[in-house]
């Protein structure tokens, strides 16, 4: 029984360490930008295809959820910048452990 | 002077000029575009630096590049005229300077990007003949793996049909070689290792090229040995004829194109 415990520890800490970079066959991606007020996102699979009504969910610098959505059928998602203004945290889930995570800064938001 | 001090003259001046040409058809003409990443993983505001050149690639001999006549991008479905934002730049070679070519470009949205240029016909004495390669060269960004495969719709091009970024040295690189939009049966395709640093060494000039060529459908394949950047040179003879010093000459037209490889360690 102490093996199995330890050995499941051992698979969740492999698990977590995993870089997300990790090239999977599905690999879903979720990129923002902004536009005046507006951040926009897109959210899509390696081959281009859009990601369709997946949760996006919002949090700030201090990782405080302050918004979600869900992606449109082009994969979008898009919002008024939440003020105050401060850096943005995108998560996305895809369901069927699809998940991607973008940071957008506010120094590099305007394209 | 004897006949024989006028004919060892002229032997000697034979010796000497034979001795001072440069070694022609060891050397394969390569148009080259190579950016300073073809892999951008890091979000927007990364920007490129894209050299654009004319060279002898294994052997890192540049031969003059006139200002191209287009200079683009293509980037999901969209062209992009880029020819305004080309800088000239001076490289050093034995005989003096020569001319090429340097672009900035900020890659801020995902997608593949396809860079292409089309040079002015350059002529090449030694082949008595102009030479225009149609170059290419693919950069992922942000994980959307999406118009690598889409023609610029260029006079003569390669269309990749392996994906042309995240190889490993030893992968196969097949492609498909397009003129006037159709396959290309049979022609020759020229491919040459990027020597950076010159250093490795050809034990003898049949390694400098490589040569492969094209089946019925157009299509040639080349499993690259080393990591680095590699050039795939296509080429055949353009149906049009272009005047020098009021003669007409022959254009050998290239499709050019550069992948860059990665050892698996």
């Amino acid at each position: 029984m102490k093996r199995i415990v330890r050995f499941c520890l051992l698979a969740l800490f492999v698990a977590c360490c995993w870089p997300p970079t990790a090239a999977l066959a599905h690999k879903v991606t979720i990129f923002a930008y902004t536009e005046g007020d507006t951040v926009y996102s897109e959210s899509y699979f390696s081959d281009g295809d859009p990601v369709l009504g997946g949760l996006v969910t919002v949090a700030d610098a201090q990782g405080k959820q302050v918004l979600s959505g869900k992606t449109d059928q082009d994969g979008h998602f898009h919002f008024p910048m939440p003020t105050p203004k401060s850096d943005l945290v995108l998560s996305l889930d895809a369901s069927m452990g699809h998940k991607a995570i973008f940071t957008l800064k506010l120094d590099e938001a305007a394209p | 002077m004897s006949i024989f001090s006028r004919a060892s003259l002229a032997c000697s001046c034979l010796v000497a000029a034979s001795a001072c040409l440069p070694p022609q058809t060891a050397e394969a003409h390569f148009g080259a575009i190579i950016p300073s990443d073809n892999i951008v993983s890091e979000a927007a505001q990364t920007t490129l630096i894209l050299d654009v050149e004319f060279l002898h690639p294994f052997e890192q001999n540049f031969m003059p590049m006139a200002r191209p006549n287009a200079f683009g991008v293509l980037h999901r479905g969209q062209k992009t005229d880029l020819i305004s934002t080309l800088k000239e730049r001076k490289i050093q070679e034995k005989d003096g300077e020569v001319a090429a070519w340097r672009a900035k470009y900020p890659i801020k949205q995902p997608g593949d990007y396809t860079f292409y240029v089309e040079p002015q016909p350059y002529w090449e004495p030694a082949e008595d003949s102009y030479i225009i390669h149609y170059t290419k060269v693919c950069v992922q960004a942000l994980g959307m793996e999406d118009g690598w495969d889409e023609p610029v719709g260029l006079k003569t091009e390669i269309i990749p049909l392996t994906r042309p970024y995240g190889l490993w040295s030893g992968n196969l690189f097949t492609g498909r070689v397009l003129r006037d939009g159709k396959p290309l049966a049979g022609a020759e395709v020229e491919v040459e290792y990027l020597n950076a640093d010159a250093k490795v060494h050809a034990p003898a000039d049949a390694y400098i090229t490589q040569v492969v060529k094209t089946d019925e459908r157009g299509i040639f394949s080349y499993a690259m040995p080393r990591a680095g950047w590699w050039g795939f040179a296509a080429l055949s003879e353009d149906d049009r004829k272009i005047r020098h010093d009021g003669v007409e000459k022959s254009v050998e037209i290239g499709a050019v194109y550069w992948v860059r490889v990665a050892d698996m360690r």
